[in-house]
């Protein structure tokens, strides 16, 4: 009996580090970002509300909203997102909701948004991979 | 004995057909978000070694318990086997799931909170194993690693339902489901999870009990040794268009007519191609958001053809698959290996 009470004690104590561990490992949202004072790592997930070209920054601009109409600019190079992706963002390769990896700048006051992202890393969810039908080859 | 050995020959030898089949022609998503498409068929190797990871960990918990309320010496046993054998599986989880990840999420690890999971819940049953062998009185050495032993077990549903409660890479299952839900995909996939867990069980449940010979597990490795040899040369293909064969990237392009016309990328540059022939992949093209896509786009293809005047002029055009399914395959046979080894010594 003190054994199966031993378990379940630490079963508990296993289960809260774990959940603490997965929930410290979740993405931040774009309103987060407002407690940010310096230049700080992050992954952030975020509605996407637009894109841009910057061609002669040979760069591609995500700008990243939440429900509460907070924004934040997130920069990626051009070339090489042509060259992972093939084309510029679309349906096919961003979804509405991107993960991305980056390091944040806080903007100053009055600049209309929360700062500027300097993306390292896409990171793509396959969610929409498996709403397209099978294809075969090789 | 005899009928054991049986059964789990029989299982290698279609775990190994079903392997080499996925991996050389089984389907794949059409259109994906990110890299190579075929990256996808580690959906046939990735998903069911985690799937019988879940289930030789559930098993080594009910046997954990079953010693905790009864006390029996061959319920720990049983239950220290199946969670030697969750480690091996686990271990093989998070290797095939990192080689995927890399090409199908722009990052090897992401600290996505299901990779988290399964990272904690693999660490928990390693601390199991340094629980064990460090209590070295016999007689309290069962009860304490049979307590943290189902202890660890917190994590497993715990990591399991992370991509349901909190945004996750990872999809969940009705996701999942979406795509493997007909066809070849559908018999690929549920045969691949019922074998590699039943031969995992079977294997684990043989320790003690005489073992299983590890040439049982020959068939997968011949398997993954054979999807490698198809696939690795290939893949390691010069891109040197001047070169009467070389590896491009299909970036864009159109059918039209019986003639393939594609924008790849090669040694750095872009170039047109053009191609009659039989396509390297079918379907072709396919409808998403109302548009017409070509399916060929993200994928690697070898090439065989010259170039005229900036184009190269294509006389054969052949998929080459994503460079770490080969790997997983290999990957993916260490597993039936290491636990018909584990089974023989007693010890899993």
């Amino acid at each position: 009996m003190r054994a199966l009470a031993l378990a379940a004690s630490a079963a508990v104590l296993l289960a809260l580090v774990g959940y603490a561990a997965v929930a410290s490992s979740s993405y931040v949202d774009v309103g987060e970002l407002a407690e940010y004072r310096r230049p700080t790592a992050v992954t952030v997930r975020a509605r996407l509300v637009d894109t841009e070209i910057e061609p002669e920054r040979d760069l591609l601009v995500f700008v990243l909203g939440d429900d509460e109409g907070n924004a934040v600019r997130a920069v990626y190079n051009l070339t090489k997102f042509l060259g992972q992706y093939g084309a510029p963002p679309s349906h096919r390769t961003v979804d509405q909701e991107i993960v991305i990896r980056g390091v944040f700048y806080p903007a100053g006051e009055g600049e209309g948004v929360l700062g500027e992202i300097e993306i390292e890393q896409i990171l793509q969810g396959c969610h929409r991979a498996y709403d397209a039908p099978p294809a075969t080859g090789g | 004995m005899r009928a054991r050995l049986a059964t789990a020959a029989l299982i290698s030898t279609l775990d190994a057909a079903t392997l080499f089949v996925s991996q050389v022609m089984g389907p794949f998503p059409s259109v994906v978000p990110l890299g190579d498409p075929t990256a996808y068929r580690n959906l046939y190797i990735h998903v069911p070694v985690s799937v019988a990871t879940y289930v030789l960990f559930t098993l080594g918990f009910a046997f954990a318990l079953a010693f905790l309320v009864r006390g029996s010496e061959s319920a720990e046993r049983a239950a220290h086997s199946f969670i030697l054998a969750g480690l091996v599986a686990g271990a093989a989880t998070l290797a095939t799931g990192m080689v995927w990840a890399s090409e199908s999420w722009g990052s090897p690890w992401n600290w996505d909170p299901r990779e988290t999971g399964v990272l904690f819940m693999f660490l928990a049953f390693t601390v199991y194993l340094a629980v064990r062998s460090s209590v070295k009185d016999p007689d309290v050495r069962p009860r304490v690693s049979m307590a943290f032993a189902a202890a660890a077990y917190s994590t497993v549903p715990l990591s399991f339902v992370v991509p349901y409660a909190m945004p996750s890479l990872h999809p969940v299952a009705p996701e999942t489901a979406a795509f493997v839900h007909g066809g070849l995909t559908a018999i690929l996939f549920a045969s691949r999870t019922a074998l590699i867990s039943a031969e995992a069980v079977l294997l684990a449940a043989s320790a003690g009990r005489g073992g299983i010979p590890i040439y049982v597990a020959a068939p997968v490795v011949l398997a993954a040794l054979a999807v490698a040899a198809l696939q690795l040369p290939p893949s390691l293909a010069g891109t040197d268009p001047r070169a009467g064969e070389f590896k491009a990237l299909v970036v864009s392009g159109e059918a039209e007519n019986g003639t393939l016309r594609l924008r790849v990328a090669a040694e750095g540059e872009e170039l047109d191609l053009e191609y009659r022939g039989d396509p390297p992949i079918r379907p072709l093209t396919v409808q998403v958001g109302g548009e017409e896509v070509l399916t060929l786009r993200g994928h690697w293809i070898l090439v065989r053809g010259r170039l005229e005047g900036g184009i190269v002029m294509a006389e054969d055009l052949r998929l080459v698959p994503y460079w770490g399914n080969p790997i997983n395959s290999l990957i993916y046979a260490a597993v039936p290996l290491g636990l018909a080894r584990l089974s023989r010594e007693g010890a899993a």
